[in-house]
């Protein structure tokens, strides 16, 4: 670029009077000043003209006289029209996000106020509808605590993943809170529980059998969740969401139907996506048992009238034991033989997860697109897909997509034996739960699957009388009818 | 109650085993289905279909440029090509051996080597952002011209039997130096009086071709045209001759501003390249379409540089698929050397 | 008096399980975000970006924030499919067709109005290349014979379908789809992200919202050299 300082212009004879080009800007600005002391003397338009030449050959000069950048020729506007700019609407600003991570704090504070201290039914219900219309229909976006458990895996999979820390933030509060306050997130701050809260209108009893091995699919989807997060693969908790697109009102139709069909199920089902579905309920579940103020159904002392028998939609009251122990040694037997397997259960599963990772890895778009273009190079007959015709179309070598296929893979492995193990160690901890005979001297809800609704506490003769609304002599009835064997297993009387 | 406890571990096993397994192969079925789309409607627009009649040109040959970008292409002789790209030269034998290999200091954005007509035969002009470097070639530096603007953006060269012709896509200008690096003189200034609106750019692309019959030729790309300037007159600001129109169709140039690339056979007909759709197509000396050298089919991507040799064959710089591409018309003999690709 | 205690003890002992654990969950959180974009780069469409492309630049890693992510399409790595138009979650896509106004060569015969087959240029409904007829197109001066006109998106009719776009990159490719923000809300997962045949998609920071092609970059810093230049000029 010796060149460049240099300005040497073309032969005289060749130049043309608009576009003079020997001129260097500082000479050009000095005769501008010149011409314009001219016009002031003269004042006749001819010069006046002349002036206005030379700011145009001047204006053009340095508007060209810039080496270096490489040219997309604009035309060359002479009728004074100014290249507009594109406009770009701004995001959501900022203080939005801080608003909801208020609104979180608030609501999960109020609602564990409401469950535990006031034993307020009517207020949960209240922040419910709240949680809906605000953090599920004038919200809309994301991040959900639900859907942040894959960013929050991505970040731990991903280093280059930037999780920002309002996510970590939205994803870690509910946890706290649940560490000390049972799953009040559940009851009334999560849009996705609180909307099937509403609906659970007249929600029947599912079997005790289905609703344990049912019990177990959230769990399994967490671990799935987790993995294909982590491995940058898909965020299937998001893409499975059954009541987002009913919030935002549009869709695919085949979401639409799922979250409807979710919610119509949720009339007769208490809460079938939180029980059923829900990989953020499983996480709480494990550390509701922890929690320091749970949930209790009477606010005293239990007179067993198992009156809250059929108060909970969502199967989450245990009842007083009433049955004597069975055979002791058969049962620790038992419980020896399933502890002893256990290890073994996982280390199937842990097999069986290392069998599935070739599967699991091909749900990653690189590595499909890579068996794709390896299947269409071997035989061009199949055809391609739009994912194959746009690899063709950047010109990227191939080799380094199947590098990059076979990296994705390789991460996979220590993935799906952690997700077979997992899913091992469910099953396994199911069984040792089951096989334990549960001493309990009064009903109480279960720790992990309670959800801190609240429908417990109407239903209690104890709160009754705590509110003033029966006598202690009501109260005593009640006692008596618990106390006397009531033949054949029948309800006790209702009031 | 042993027993229904027992009885119930049971059930609750392999229905959880069940539902497990239903559930997964669930989600693995949708995943999976979610990423089959096929390409079946074409949502990219499509080219024009071609009358097998009009193809006059089959790939004979094509040799691999070892450049991660190439950009230009010139022929040396019959049997030497020279492809510019990155920050070298490469001078190729016709059978893809590199013969020479010449580091630039920067990315070059055109060439041109002087054919036997020329006063220095198999002199090499390399033409970079605003100066033109001339190599002989065994790759020594012979001169090294200095720029006729410093804003110019040097898109291509062309060179005459005395004459360098350098097309300035920033000034919108036809440069034309002597064989010594003088500056004679430009073509392309609007001339009001004549109606000549001088070259319409919207588009990163110019090119010029010299032809025998002493006329340089240069594309005006947003008038749809190739214009033909008289060098050998310095009076003649205005060209002497200009041919071709915009058209949908494959007898004229596509879109807003095409053709991107011409060269003039010996004969005086023309081979121009467009982008949009990559059709390489025949024009003849009159400017009437002849035929297809190739298109969309051939091409990925619009042709990097585009030169003809003395036997009417086409050389065609594909930049995409990083190789040099070589069409030899379908009559000729000279088809024998490369079928085995097929 | 030792029976007493044991609730005493084990209560004590669980809330201070509970504050170590609470306490140990937000410095594991506190880890992730001083960690967060530090690594090389992902290849997934959920990582911040996307995967390398020959033709894309060298992607940065994303500076930490304290802001959110939001979704965006890489203008060289988008093909133009319609996917933005189909897999929205919104009923109108949140993707729009957008015109840099520096790299138009504001054509006559524009490929990205008109439909590439058999054009008219006339500006009657049966010959637009758009669907709803969403681009306008103005007049805005004449040289000699050679018309230029401007091409501006009306955002409101604007489907994101993206066949402007690819008719555009025939010629100079100054039209392209961008996630717009006003409309977008933002989802986890980007529905349209994943399905994008391209991986086109990917988080870029909520302050830098917007992303430009490559030829769009030089041709705004061109641009604004010419204004530059011009206001240099008439000061």
């Amino acid at each position: 670029m010796i060149g460049r300082r240099r300005r040497t212009g073309p032969p005289a004879e060749n130049c043309q009077a608009a576009d003079e080009p020997n001129a260097a800007p500082e000479a050009q600005r000095r005769a501008v000043r010149l011409y314009s002391v001219a016009t002031l003397r003269r004042g006749s338009l001819c010069s006046m003209l002349v002036v206005l030449a030379a700011v145009v050959v001047w204006l053009f000069v340095a508007a060209t006289l810039i080496a270096g950048e490489p040219v997309y020729p604009l035309p060359e506007f002479t009728s004074g029209y100014q290249v507009p700019d594109a406009l770009h609407p701004p995001p959501r600003p900022m203080w939005r996000h801080y608003a909801d991570l208020a609104y979180l704090v608030v609501a999960l504070a109020l609602a564990a106020y409401f469950a535990l201290v006031l034993r307020w039914r009517a207020g949960l219900l209240g922040l419910a509808v709240v949680s809906v219309i605000w953090l599920g229909f004038w919200r809309k976006g994301c991040v959900c605590a639900v859907g942040a458990i894959q960013n929050v895996a991505l970040a731990i999979g991903d280093p280059s993943y930037a999780i920002p820390p309002l996510v970590i933030a939205i994803f870690l509060l509910p946890l706290v809170f649940t560490l000390f306050f049972g799953r009040v997130f559940c009851a009334a701050v999560c849009p996705l529980g609180a909307v099937q809260e509403l609906v659970a209108v007249r929600p029947l009893k599912v079997p005790r059998w289905l609703d344990h091995a049912l019990g177990l699919l959230p769990h399994v989807y967490l671990g799935a969740a987790v993995v294909l997060a982590a491995t940058g693969t898909a965020f299937v908790i998001c893409r499975y969401d059954p009541f987002v697109n009913l919030f935002r009102l549009g869709g695919s139709a085949g979401m639409l139907l799922f979250g409807g069909g979710m919610l119509l199920l949720g009339l007769m089902v208490g809460r079938p996506y939180c029980r059923y579905l829900c990989p953020y309920g499983a996480l709480l579940s494990l550390l509701s048992p922890l929690a320091r103020w749970h949930v209790r159904i009477t606010p005293d002392e239990c007179i067993n009238c198992r009156m809250c028998e059929e108060a909970c939609p969502y199967g989450a009251i245990l009842e007083s034991t009433t049955t004597p122990p069975p055979d002791r040694n058969w049962g620790r037997l038992r419980l020896g033989l399933l502890l002893l397997s256990l290890p073994v259960i996982v280390g199937v599963f842990a097999f069986a997860g290392y069998q599935l990772h070739w599967p699991l890895a091909r749900l990653h778009p690189s590595v499909s697109l890579a068996v794709r273009m390896q299947a269409e190079l071997a035989d061009p007959s199949i055809g391609t897909t739009e994912a194959s015709d746009s690899f063709r179309r950047t010109g990227r070598p191939v080799e380094e997509l199947y590098a990059e296929a076979e990296q994705i893979r390789r991460r996979f492995i220590p993935g799906s034996v952690f997700f077979g193990a997992w899913v091992g160690l469910v099953f396994g901890v199911k069984l040792v739960s089951l096989a334990v005979y549960p001493f309990r001297k009064q009903y109480e809800p279960h720790k992990g699957n309670c959800v801190s609704c609240g429908r417990c506490y109407w239903y209690c003769p104890v709160e009754q009388a705590r509110l003033g609304l029966i006598r202690d002599v009501d109260l005593d009835a009640y006692r008596r009818a618990a106390q006397s064997p009531s033949p054949g297993g029948d309800k006790p009387r209702q009031l | 109650m042993t027993a229904s406890t027992h009885k119930l571990s049971a059930i609750a096993g392999v229905s959880a085993l069940l539902a497990v397994a239903a559930i997964t192969a669930t989600v693995v079925g949708l995943l999976l289905s979610s990423d089959r789309r096929v390409a079946d409607v074409p949502s990219q627009p499509q080219p024009q279909q071609i009358d097998p009649a009009l193809q006059l040109y089959r790939q004979a040959a094509e040799l691999a440029v070892a450049l991660e970008e190439p950009r230009a292409l010139a022929l040396l002789d019959e049997q030497r090509v020279v492809v510019a790209g990155d920050q070298v030269l490469l001078i190729y034998r016709r059978d893809g051996t590199v013969l020479k290999r010449i580091a630039l200091s920067e990315p070059p954005q055109c060439v041109a080597a002087g054919s036997s007509h020329h006063l220095y035969p198999q002199r090499i002009y390399v033409g970079f952002r605003n100066h033109v470097k001339v190599f002989d070639t065994a790759g020594d530096l012979i001169a090294v011209w200095q720029p006729p603007r410093d804003n110019a953006d040097l898109l291509s060269i062309a060179v005459a039997q005395r004459d360098v012709f350098v097309a300035d896509i920033s000034n919108r200008l036809v440069w034309r130096y002597d064989t010594e690096g003088r500056l004679l003189g430009s073509f392309g200034t609007p001339v009001k009086s004549r109606g000549y609106p001088g070259f319409v750019i919207t588009t990163r692309y110019f090119d010029v071709a010299a032809s025998n019959d002493g006329l340089l030729y240069a594309v005006n790309p947003r008038l749809l045209r190739i214009e033909g300037f008289d060098y050998t007159n310095p009076e003649q600001q205005v060209p002497v001759r200009h041919w071709g129109r915009g058209s949908p169709q494959l007898d004229g140039f596509f879109g807003c501003c095409n053709p991107i690339h011409i060269a003039v056979f010996a004969d005086g007909r023309f081979a121009t390249a467009e982008k949009g759709f990559p059709w390489v197509k025949i024009f003849s000396r009159q400017g009437e379409f002849e035929g297809v050298v190739a298109g969309p089919a051939e091409l990925a991507a619009p042709a990097a540089d585009l030169t003809v040799d003395e036997d009417n064959n086409v050389l065609v710089l594909d930049a995409a698929a990083k190789r040099v591409r070589i069409f030899a018309p379908k009559n000729s003999q000279d088809v024998s050397d490369s079928d085995k690709r097929q | 008096m030792a029976i007493d205690n044991i609730p005493t003890r084990r209560a004590f002992l669980g809330d201070v399980f509970r504050v170590l654990g609470a306490g140990g969950m937000c410095c594991a959180g506190l880890w992730l975000t001083l960690r967060a974009g530090s690594g090389p780069q992902g290849q997934s469409p959920q990582t911040s970006a996307g995967g390398k492309s020959p033709a894309a630049e060298p992607l940065q890693p994303l500076p930490r924030r304290p802001g959110s992510y939001v979704w965006q399409i890489d203008p060289d790595r988008c093909v133009a499919c319609d996917g933005c138009q189909k897999y929205c979650v919104l009923d109108v896509s949140a993707v729009k067709a957008v015109q840099c106004f520096a790299l138009c060569g504001y054509c006559d015969v524009c490929t990205g109005y008109f439909p590439t087959q058999g054009y008219v240029l006339e500006t009657g409904a049966e010959n637009h290349l758009c669907p709803t007829g969403a681009i306008n197109r103005r007049f805005v001066e004449r040289h000699g014979d050679e018309r230029f006109f401007e091409y501006t998106i009306d955002e409101q009719k604007c489907i994101g379908c993206g066949k402007c776009v690819a008719g555009c990159r025939l010629m100079n490719g100054s039209l392209y789809l961008q996630v717009r923000h006003d409309r977008c809300v933002n989802c986890n997962e980007c529905a349209i992200a994943v399905a994008c045949p391209a991986q086109a998609f990917r988080r870029v920071p909520a302050t830098e919202p917007y992303l430009l092609g490559k030829n769009m970059k030089t041709a705004i810093a061109a641009l604004e050299r010419r204004r530059q230049a011009a206001g240099g000029a008439s000061t």
